[in-house]
């Protein structure tokens, strides 16, 4: 191992210091309870990939890279195009970061994510076939942590999404479909809750991360449905915890969303003036 | 990958695919310290390759593995599924294992392994977009971060690969004419020391055009070392305190 963290690692003065930031609705770093660090997403940073996305929220980084190719449907879907998506730990990103094949971890983060487009209906697949039962369009979307600095889940979520948004066919599948992206029908956003003693915080910090009893990640959509909700870390919740977390999480994932899909809207009307 | 002739990779006139000429590098970018949770990193963008290096350690290595005189160096060279035409899949593969070696060598005559006894140094490189020489542009990111990390080194490490088109050699090959070409041979120096650490070659040269390719190789390294430093240099330049106050 290298550094090893402990939950809590910085001591029971610090919980102490928190606790008593949080009863006066403040954070560590300056934040109320309901607030999110900046948020920036930089679209086609990666121009290989057909579409890619790097959020940055706060200091925690994550790259979307989606590639688009034709390839051969799941047996029992041969109707059906194919959504796999993948999240890597760069082992730079935290000192407990190990390389190798993705931990409970990575996997964890890369299925909410997964779960809030496929059960959002987000994409839809039956539009993604080329020849029934032979050729539909494989989505893979692989999602890289570049850097942790707590709520990986949310910026790997907005990561997925912009990038999904920005992707272009390339030129073969375009022409086999007669259009040049995918046309997502929905806009799934997760939002991330700490709590920590009686107290509900969003967009944890990788500080108050180590002191969390509890987090819930809950993936809204922009006509205020839930798409998923993941419940991690051994603290239990009860009834009005999870009410008020999806209340918290439909509003502030409005916000989130706006933001993204004012992104990809700024970022397509300028690659459209480039083109002409 | 689209199959091009030699005369498509460099025209009459000595102008390569991508418009630069025969003795032309591409575009070189450093950045210092991208990261947070690294003690250095790097992050290198040479023509459209973009590669990240993130230095973890020095930290005690673990008592099977830990050397009592001086410091282990560990290289892991991992490509992200999206940074190729096609989609690399995720897993580790022998060649990336072959490159990691390669890099480790690379790097490990210009770090003071002596100075660090009992510690482990890890350095991770992610390529994020590959264009051709990424072992090369993984070299110069890796040395930038482990200088960052305040790694105690003899001088930087600077790559470059040379290859030959149309039995021509040029300088810093893409990946079109890494494909197409008739060489690929990557150099990495230690530009102060002029001492070659790695020296990989694909393909048919002969004995002159090996000379030259280290000739043309060793006056590239100069100005890409100049760029490393230079980034180094934005990120540490002291507080400016006037003496006379």
């Amino acid at each position: 191992m290298r550094k090893p963290v402990f939950q809590g690692s910085l001591g029971q003065d610090y919980y102490e210091y928190l606790i008593e930031k949080l009863k006066a609705n403040q954070r560590v770093d300056g934040r109320t309870l309901d607030s999110y660090r900046d948020l920036k997403i930089d679209l086609n940073v990666v121009p290989k990939a057909e579409g890619s996305a790097q959020v940055q929220l706060g200091k925690t980084s994550v790259l979307a890279g989606v590639k688009l190719t034709a390839g051969v449907p799941y047996a029992d879907t041969p109707d059906e195009g194919v959504l796999t998506v993948g999240l890597d730990l760069a082992p730079f990103a935290h000192p407990e970061f190990q390389p190798g094949p993705p931990d409970e971890k990575a996997v964890g983060w890369g299925r909410v994510v997964d779960r809030g487009i496929r059960e959002g209906k987000a994409i839809d697949l039956g539009s993604l076939v080329i020849e029934e039962g032979r050729k539909v369009v494989i989505i893979w979307l692989d999602l890289t942590l570049i850097n942790h600095e707590g709520n990986a889940q949310d910026a790997a979520s907005i990561a997925a999404l912009a990038a999904l948004m920005s992707a272009r066919f390339p030129e073969e599948i375009a022409s086999a479909l007669g259009r040049d992206s995918l046309e997502l029908l929905h806009f799934p956003v997760s939002v991330t809750l700490g709590k920590i003693s009686d107290f509900m915080l969003v967009d944890p910090s990788i500080e108050e991360e180590d002191y969390l009893d509890s987090e819930l990640s809950v993936t809204s959509l922009e006509d205020g449905r839930i798409s998923s909700m993941q419940k991690i870390l051994s603290g239990p919740l009860n009834e009005e915890d999870v009410m008020k977390a999806v209340i918290l999480a439909k509003k502030k994932g409005d916000e989130l969303r706006e933001l993204v899909l004012k992104t990809v809207k700024k970022h397509k009307s300028r690659a459209n003036k480039d083109s002409e | 990958m689209s199959k091009l002739s030699q005369e498509e990779l460099l025209t009459d006139d000595g102008i390569r695919n991508d418009g630069r000429r025969v003795d032309e590098a591409r575009p070189f970018e450093v950045e210092v310290g991208v990261l947070t949770q690294a003690n250095g990193s790097a992050l290198v963008r040479q023509g459209k390759n973009v590669i990240l290096a993130g230095v973890m350690g020095p930290y005690e290595a673990e008592r099977h593995s830990q050397y009592l005189d001086r410091a282990v160096l560990k290289v892991r060279y991992h490509m992200q599924p999206y940074s190729t035409n096609d989609r690399k899949s995720p897993t580790y593969s022998r060649r990336e294992m072959e490159l990691s070696r390669a890099i480790r060598e690379a790097l490990e005559p210009a770090v003071i392994l002596t100075d660090l006894p009992r510690t482990e140094i890890d350095v991770f490189i992610e390529v994020l977009q590959a264009d051709g020489g990424t072992r090369c542009a993984s070299v110069n990111a890796a040395s930038v971060a482990l200088a960052d990390a305040g790694i105690p080194m003899k001088d930087l490490v600077t790559a470059v690969a040379i290859g030959k088109i149309r039995d021509t050699l040029v300088i810093d090959i893409n990946d079109l004419e890494d494909e197409n070409g008739q060489a690929d041979f990557p150099i990495a120096m230690m530009p102060n020391k002029d001492k070659i650490t790695l020296l990989q070659m694909n393909g048919l040269l002969d004995e002159a055009e090996i000379k030259k390719s280290i000739d043309m190789a060793r006056g590239v390294i100069g100005s890409l070392y100049t760029i490393q430093v230079n980034a180094l240099k934005k990120k540490y330049t002291p507080l400016a305190v006037s003496k006379e106050g």
